[in-house]
């Protein structure tokens, strides 16, 4: 047998051992999507299976419906504060990392655990702590400081934001971990060279540690920011998007208009258009923090 | 190969932006045609069956509340029908529908399951149930509540149990600060201010849950929609007049009063039902807006506690209460085992299993024949009231799911502190107009 005939044979045998986890791939993931984009055209009530073709109004109309406004609105607040917030606070526990502490190894660890738990479990447990009569509030009135107990998922103004404290309190070690090892790849002849010219910390920290993390910057930035946009589980099980629908984020709607509208064509049409706004920001961000990426 | 692209990308959906809530399923025969096992299915109440035939049944509820009493239910059947046996499965209310649609669309259907009476017509609309028009339950059926569960003059369904809006109260509560029950709006209103001057929370709600939020704004609907205008729902079905010409402004104004007057109670949107009850149970507030089901759970908490029943009255003293269907039971026309499945749903209507449901759940018969023993007052008090007041059924059954859903976020949004009544009122317009064809009227 030649070269050419055993590398071709190879390759063959290659892509009869990937065919079963492709074919799974494919059929769960690919087939639907492309149904997707067929349902999002009908008035498909998801109850029955007789439905009409409509045309792009199911397009339409989401742009002129007041809850797809919300959410859009809130989603994208969500996924704006969460990666702006989110990644200040990884980079400045990286840093404390990074720096010469003794505690570093068990600081990784506290950091990284809240990760390691389901959003589901982490809204569980929050829930029992932040809601009215919960165990934050119950503290606090039994030290005497009734005037400190708030309605932390009750109020419009106080909902979102203590989502988004959650979200980052979750993820922080996440990113924390990968700005921690692009910190370590930064060798410290840098360090020692602007020492030398007689540059301060600011300089040392804008002028070379932030340009050369930029690659972890476009990791993080690019899974915080999708994180947030694909944000569901949080205020599903904490909030149900309320009150009214100040925690409503796309993901909710589209599940309440699909499940509890019963509304399965429309809701396909907004879970089809979103999916392209994710992937043309998505795209934007890689380019944008791509660019501005250095070589050491 | 339709069903099947229909059902993954119901799970595709799920999986990519809702994580929480996938499902899958392999093809099977559509529910769109009422089987004729359906069909052929026998008439008769349920005779022991001689023959041991392997038959598992699979039930579906979201009532964890009932689960003893349908194993004693079931366990009777199973006894009288050798070689049966049955499963069931219990699903979280607020997941009830979406998991229960999933299942039909998926060919898995549960072979008995209930679903909420007051809006029973949406699932018979979409052939979800068998008919059990000739059963004879259905003649011993207290006129009025076959309607939840007929379409087109057929009978999809047993309705078992019947329940209803108003306000169960803590009478120690009341006594504690002086309260009485009120006779009108304006009372109900210095009920509240006593309760609140004693230290008690005058009304307890379980926002989180979503749904007492709803069963709370049908005392108000009740009482100040319905009773100003018992045909409101038929003239906004057929464009006569909008919700803004309703009494509904004025209704979210009055619930605006008591969340600033802080006659409910602070932290509503983040305490759960059964905190609610519990709270309403050992006094430290005095009522719950909700349905006639939380005088079991009043009493399961606090078993020697004095509990009492009002309906909401408006400012001259009247009141309408809100009365449906609380559970429906049925069989899917597309089981395996129709025949067993509809002879289950037909020994539930018998009046031996009716009566020990109805005990079980505090509630009202939908049977003629069916007299259950009722002791707790807010029971009796309830079914007194309901025996000789205006009735009507939930205001949800007139519109559109979105529309049900933007009263209930308007309440909500009312809690936690939002004033803007006019922004709830054209959302429920404009969401009406938007939907107005899913709604499905008696036929």
């Amino acid at each position: 047998m030649n070269r050419g005939a055993f590398r071709q044979k190879e390759r063959l045998l290659g892509l009869l051992l990937i065919l079963p986890a492709l074919t799974i791939f494919l059929t769960i993931t690919y087939y639907p999507l492309i149904f997707s984009f067929f349902y999002s055209v009908t008035d498909f009530t998801g109850r029955s299976l007789d439905f009409n073709f409509v045309g792009l109004e199911n397009f339409r109309n989401a742009m002129n419906d007041s809850l797809v406004r919300a959410s859009i609105w809130n989603t994208f607040s969500f996924a704006l504060f969460t990666t702006l917030i989110g990644n200040a606070v990884n980079l400045l526990l990286a840093l404390v990392l990074d720096s010469g502490l003794r505690t570093k190894n068990y600081l990784r660890t506290a950091f990284y655990i809240p990760c390691l738990l389901s959003p589901v479990i982490v809204s569980a447990i929050f829930g029992s702590i932040l809601q009215y009569d919960g165990v934050l509030n119950t503290f606090l009135k039994t030290i005497g400081l009734d005037f400190l107990a708030l309605d932390y998922f009750g109020k419009m103004n106080l909902a979102m934001p203590m989502l988004m404290a959650l979200n980052i309190w979750q993820w922080c070690g996440y990113g924390a971990i990968i700005y921690l090892a692009g910190l370590q790849t930064i060798p410290t002849e840098y360090y020692e060279a602007a020492t030398i010219d007689g540059a301060g910390a600011f300089d040392k920290f804008f002028k070379i540690t932030l340009p050369l993390l930029m690659p972890s910057i476009t990791i993080v930035t690019f899974m915080s920011l999708t994180g947030g946009l694909k944000l569901f589980d949080l205020p599903f099980i904490l909030t149900k998007g309320g009150p009214g629908n100040a925690t409503q984020t796309i993901g909710t709607a589209i599940y309440k208009i699909g499940f509890e509208y019963n509304k399965m064509g429309y809701a396909t049409a907004i879970a089809v258009l979103f999916f392209f706004v994710i992937a043309i920001l998505a795209i934007a961000q890689l380019r944008l923090t791509r660019s501005r990426e250095v070589e050491h | 190969m339709k069903k099947l692209a229909i059902v993954l990308v119901i799970a595709l959906t799920a999986v990519l932006f809702l994580p929480a809530c996938s499902s899958g399923g392999s093809p099977a025969p559509a529910p769109s045609e009422p089987a004729a096992a359906a069909e052929s299915a026998p008439a008769a109440e349920s005779a022991p069956q001689t023959e041991a035939a392997a038959v598992e049944l699979s039930l579906l509820t979201w009532d964890p509340d009932i689960q003893e009493v349908c194993a004693e239910i079931n366990n009777k059947f199973i006894a009288e029908n050798p070689g049966v046996t049955i499963s069931v499965d219990i699903i979280p209310g607020d997941q009830y529908e979406t998991v229960l649609n999933t299942r039909v669309l998926a060919g898995e259907s549960p072979d008995v399951f209930m679903y909420f009476g007051s809006s029973a017509n949406k699932m018979i609309a979409d052939n979800f149930w068998g008919k059990v028009t000739d059963s004879a339950f259905v003649s011993r059926l207290i006129p009025g509540f076959d309607d939840s569960v007929s379409y087109r003059g057929d009978v999809f369904g047993f309705p078992m149990n019947a329940s209803g809006n108003g306000v169960f109260y803590n009478k120690d509560a009341f006594a504690q600060a002086g309260a009485s029950v009120p006779a009108t709006y304006a009372e109900f209103l210095e009920t509240c201010e006593k309760l609140k001057s004693a230290g008690i929370d005058p009304i307890a709600l379980g926002g989180i849950d979503v749904w007492p939020i709803q069963h709370f704004i049908a005392n108000f609907v009740a009482t100040f929609v319905i009773t100003a205008d018992p045909d409101y729902e038929m003239k906004r079905i057929n464009g006569d007049i909008t919700y803004a010409q309703t009494e509904y402004p004025a209704m979210f104004t009055r619930i605006m009063e008591l969340a600033q007057n802080d006659y409910i109670a602070r932290g509503s949107l983040g305490i759960t039902h059964d905190q609610s009850v519990e709270s309403v149970a050992n006094g430290s507030a005095a009522m719950l807006l909700n349905g006639s089901w939380t005088v079991g759970q009043l009493q399961e908490i606090n078993p020697d506690g004095n509990f009492g029943y009002f309906p909401l009255p408006n400012d001259d003293g009247k009141y309408t209460i809100t009365a449906f269907v609380d559970k429906a039971i049925g069989f899917s026309p597309t089981s395996a085992h129709a025949d067993v499945a509809r002879k289950l749903v037909e020994f539930y209507a018998e009046p031996a299993q009716a009566k020990m449901y109805l005990e079980a759940a505090h509630s009202m018969p939908t049977l003629t024949d069916v007299t259950p023993d009722i002791s707790a007052d807010a029971s009796v008090e309830f079914a007194e009231r309901l025996a000789t007041s205006q009735v009507v059924g939930f205001f949800q059954n007139f519109m559109p799911n979105s529309t049900y859903d933007e009263a209930t976020k308007g309440v909500q949004a009312i809690l936690a502190g939002d004033t803007n009544i006019n922004a709830i009122i054209e959302s429920m317009d404009r969401t009406f107009d938007q939907d107005k064809a899913s709604v499905i009227l008696p036929e």
